[in-house]
């Protein structure tokens, strides 16, 4: 690989308004040098038209974009270096796939022979070596991804910015091709801002989360910290809690599972928090089942005062209770998270 | 710079050439009319108006242009389905066919006609010679193109999912037809009877051709005023009376034409041929006989000299330059013809391709938005004005400093460009407006500049399309009569003047030798589209 620039990014104050609709509302956002942050958000939220902002293809009403401390409002999206990878790719069809890859090293003119060597590189290096002079219509959507990715690579950003990288394929590719994404953009140690509405794909490829929500950050930090302390029970629902307990409910969960909860504080909880155990120490009466998917069936069950209705799962070995049956409840501390 | 203002910039070229060869003469036009003598004088349109034989020709020209539409839409529709949403040996060969009639010259098609029709043709015991069925049947002719066309491939493209659930809910075939596969076709009908409407309502060449002195149209009309009657009063007026009706007849298409837009669309199969497609068959049988007979009568009096297989014709036309009646050989009119398109096709291509990148880029604000939706909005106009009028406005305008072109060579391609321009204009946009903004920004993001935008992805995704647009532009011009009579110079006549002049000589001599040159005239023209339409298949689509 090429010795990437790693750049510092700060967005501050930003606004990007549409009409009297303002999509994205006073953000600050600070990305470290080859750091990986991922911004996420319901759609509609506005992250991508954060992304857009910072790659300079939508003006800001108000604010700036800062890379490496330089101010960008004065630097047209051509030259600020942000190379965006949006959600389908966007390859120029009239192009081979080589020509697409080399299509940045061609702007600026570089030899014949070096952009040769570089594509094939680049193309080994997303998987793809034996396709290079295939149209980029007769590409699957996942290879399609891998060549719009090795394109935006060849341009040597010093910011890389991916628009729902993985949105458009299917679940099975998705997981694959999210590895190695992952593993190519850390290797590479671009400074990366990935956009995405998938807790997954957010976990799979960055260091840093930033919650946006209308416009506006409502949560940030690392991966871990976000997701073991979301901090309102719309960020617990966002990032896939089932419920949220508050006052003798969360109490008794919190003293059950010996976790230091503040009086009066709430807790966000997975189904998976709450197991059918032979062992377990907390009493409940079933109600009723429910498929979520072909591996899962959440239960819908009643615990005894004070805590009341939650879902929960079926424990290893046990069997699926039924309807009106009493069943023993253990917690698991590990899918519980207080909020605040 | 800011965007807005590179925008003002790159309009200015545009925008004074629009000005100078288009709003300039079409207004000195319009004062002609309003200003007769110096002085405001509404009152003499008024007066014009009144005279029985102008009420007689807007009467006329409403009356065929609307009896046309009607046959043609309803011969054209049977004919549309057959050949675009059915299968069967030959189709393609057959939708190659009903292309022919839309790129030929007027006078071609009118001198065809006459011969198909006149007392010795192979129709002339029908006695439409000089009749308004003649007329009719001419615009016909050139219109079905149109409507095969524009509802053919609306047809192709048709979603069959619609029309599926119908018949799925219960529908017999001919209840599907008329709840759910006409009212999808009902935009893309509508489109191509305002666009056949119009075309009628402005033909010049057929009616001058075939209806004499007995039949006038506006367009007509105007040219007889202009240069038999001298009274530029007149025909100001009846050109104000047209510029009217058109422009109102395309807001009115604008509206009805605009398809709504589907999300994701599925594609339906052509089907086999079947049993019932009967009647549609007969319509395009009919159309055949329509389109091909009056080809052949052209092609055969043309070769046929004393009753025998012959060249003479050609022969005469090329020692036509010792004849002081016509004073022009063929061969003179023909280098005369091809170096007028030359250079009208390279201003209607460089223009059209500036105008075409310009209003296709995307505003980012309400300002932008209003420069580039004005721009769009005014080179809609030369569609919309008649090419005598822009002729006649040339003839009276561009006679005096700053503008004065009486002697220039450009005068004509330029006439000719304008007439050409929308066509070009109207192949590009869409194509352009085709390609996601985001590809764009896809580009730029990886540090192309603007130039470098354009360059890399419009003009590649254009080049095809403006290939095509250009051998639309040169046969337009080549065959451009209506401008180009007011507009040329009477020692150096185009090939389509040479044909009219000879339709004009006395004896049947003359109209065979028209005949001839209306053959290469068309060959020439045929050759041009035919190579340069293979680089893009939808070239008449855009109309």
């Amino acid at each position: 690989m090429v010795n990437p620039v790693k750049a510092q990014v700060d967005v501050e104050q930003l606004t990007v308004s549409f009409g009297a609709k303002r999509a994205v509302a006073e953000v600050n956002v600070s990305v470290a040098p080859g750091e990986v942050t991922a911004i996420l958000g319901p759609s509609g939220c506005g992250k991508s038209t954060l992304l857009r902002a910072i790659a300079g293809l939508t003006e800001p009403s108000s604010g700036a974009v800062f890379i490496d401390g330089a101010d960008q409002r004065p630097i047209p999206a051509h030259r600020r270096g942000c190379v965006l990878l949006f959600q389908d790719g966007q390859l120029f069809d009239h192009r081979s796939v080589a020509e697409n890859v080399g299509y940045a090293l061609k702007l600026r003119r570089a030899p014949r022979e070096q952009v040769r060597v570089r594509v094939a590189e680049l193309l080994e290096l997303v998987g793809l070596g034996d396709m290079a002079d295939r149209a980029p219509a007769t590409l699957s959507g996942g290879e399609r991804q891998r060549v719009a990715l090795a394109r935006a690579l060849a341009a040597e950003p010093r910011v890389l910015l991916l628009d729902e990288p993985l949105s458009a394929l299917d679940r099975e590719l998705r997981t694959r091709l999210a590895d190695d994404l992952a593993r190519i953009v850390r290797d590479a140690g671009i400074t990366t801002i990935v956009v995405t509405h998938d807790h997954d794909e957010a976990f799979v490829l960055a260091d840093n989360v930033m919650l946006m929500r209308e416009g506006k950050i409502v949560q940030s930090g690392p991966l871990a910290e976000v997701w073991g302390g979301p901090k309102d029970e719309w960020v617990a629902g966002f990032l896939g809690y089932d419920q949220v307990l508050d006052g003798g409910a969360a109490a008794a969960v919190a003293r059950a599972a010996r976790l230091v909860l503040e009086p009066g504080g709430q807790l966000a909880a997975r189904a998976s928090a709450f197991v059918t155990d032979a062992s377990g120490e907390l009493a409940a009466r079933m109600n009723r089942v429910r498929r979520v998917s072909a591996t899962h069936v959440a239960l819908d069950l009643e615990l005894d005062d004070p805590i009341g209705a939650v879902a929960a799962v079926v424990g290893r070995g046990e069997a699926v209770p039924r309807a009106g049956d009493d069943v023993q409840v253990a917690i698991d501390a590990a899918q519980l998270a207080p909020i605040g | 710079m800011k965007r807005i203002a590179v925008l003002s910039a790159w309009s200015i070229a545009p925008v004074l050439v629009l000005i100078a060869f288009f709003i300039v003469p079409v207004g000195a036009m319009m004062g002609q009319g309003l200003w007769p003598g110096g002085r405001f004088d509404p009152g003499g349109i008024v007066e014009v108006l009144t005279r029985p034989r102008i009420r007689q020709v807007i009467a006329f020209t409403l009356w065929s242009a609307g009896l046309s539409t009607i046959i043609t839409v309803v011969l054209g529709m049977p004919i549309a389905r057959l050949l675009y949403a059915t299968t069967w040996p030959g189709r393609r060969i057959f939708a190659a066919l009903f292309l022919v009639p839309f790129v030929l010259p007027t006078v071609v098609v009118g001198v065809a006609f006459r011969l198909l029709l006149s007392e010795s043709g192979r129709f002339g015991f029908l006695g439409l010679d000089g009749s308004a069925t003649a007329i009719i049947l001419a615009m016909v002719f050139f219109n079905l193109t149109v409507v095969v066309r524009i509802v053919g491939i609306a047809w192709e493209n048709r979603d069959p999912r619609a029309a599926e659930a119908a018949a799925s809910l219960g529908a017999n075939p001919m209840q599907v037809f008329w709840t759910v596969t006409l009212p999808a076709l009902a935009p893309a009908v509508a489109a191509a009877a305002s666009v056949v409407f119009l075309f009628a309502a402005t033909a010049f060449g057929v009616v001058l051709t075939l209806g004499g002195l007995r039949y006038s149209t506006v367009e007509t009309e105007i040219y007889l005023l202009t240069v038999s009657h001298l009274d530029l009063q007149g025909a100001a007026a009846l050109s104000i009376v047209q510029l009217l009706i058109v422009i109102g007849l395309m807001l009115l298409s604008s509206r009805v034409g605009r398809s709504r837009s589907t999300g994701g669309r599925a594609r339906a199969t052509p089907r086999p041929v079947q049993w019932r497609d009967a009647p549609a068959a007969a319509c395009l049988g009919l159309g055949f006989v329509l389109i091909g007979a009056p080809l052949v009568a052209l092609l055969s009096r043309a070769v046929r000299f004393d009753g025998a297989w012959s060249l003479e014709y050609f022969r005469r036309l090329s020692a036509a330059g010792d004849d002081p009646s016509i004073g022009v050989s063929l061969g003179d009119a023909l280098e005369t013809s091809l170096r007028v398109a030359v250079d009208a096709t390279l201003i209607a291509v460089v223009l059209g391709l500036w105008i075409a990148l310009l209003v296709t880029r995307r505003p980012r604000t309400a300002s932008e938005r209003r420069l580039l939706g004005g721009i769009d909005a005014i080179f809609v106009l030369p569609l919309g004005v008649s090419a005598v009028t822009l002729g006649f406005g040339f003839l009276i305008a561009l006679n005096r400093p700053p503008l004065d072109f009486r002697d220039s060579a450009m005068l004509v391609p330029l006439a000719q460009a304008l007439v050409a321009l929308p066509l070009v204009v109207r192949t590009l946009t869409p194509v352009l407006r085709g390609i996601d903004e985001r590809m764009r920004e896809a580009a730029t993001s990886l540090g192309a500049n603007p130039r470098q935008v354009l360059t890399t992805i419009d003009l590649p995704r254009v080049s095809r399309p403006l290939v095509a647009a250009a051998g639309f532009a040169f046969a337009v011009s080549m065959g451009e009569f209506g401008a180009t009579s007011f507009v040329a110079r009477a020692d150096s006549p185009t090939l389509p003047l040479l044909i009219y002049r000879l339709i004009g000589r006395p004896g049947e001599g003359h109209l065979a030798m028209a005949a001839a040159a209306a053959v290469v005239l068309a060959l020439v023209i045929m050759v041009v589209v035919v190579v340069s339409d293979r680089s893009h298949e939808r070239g008449v689509a855009q109309w």
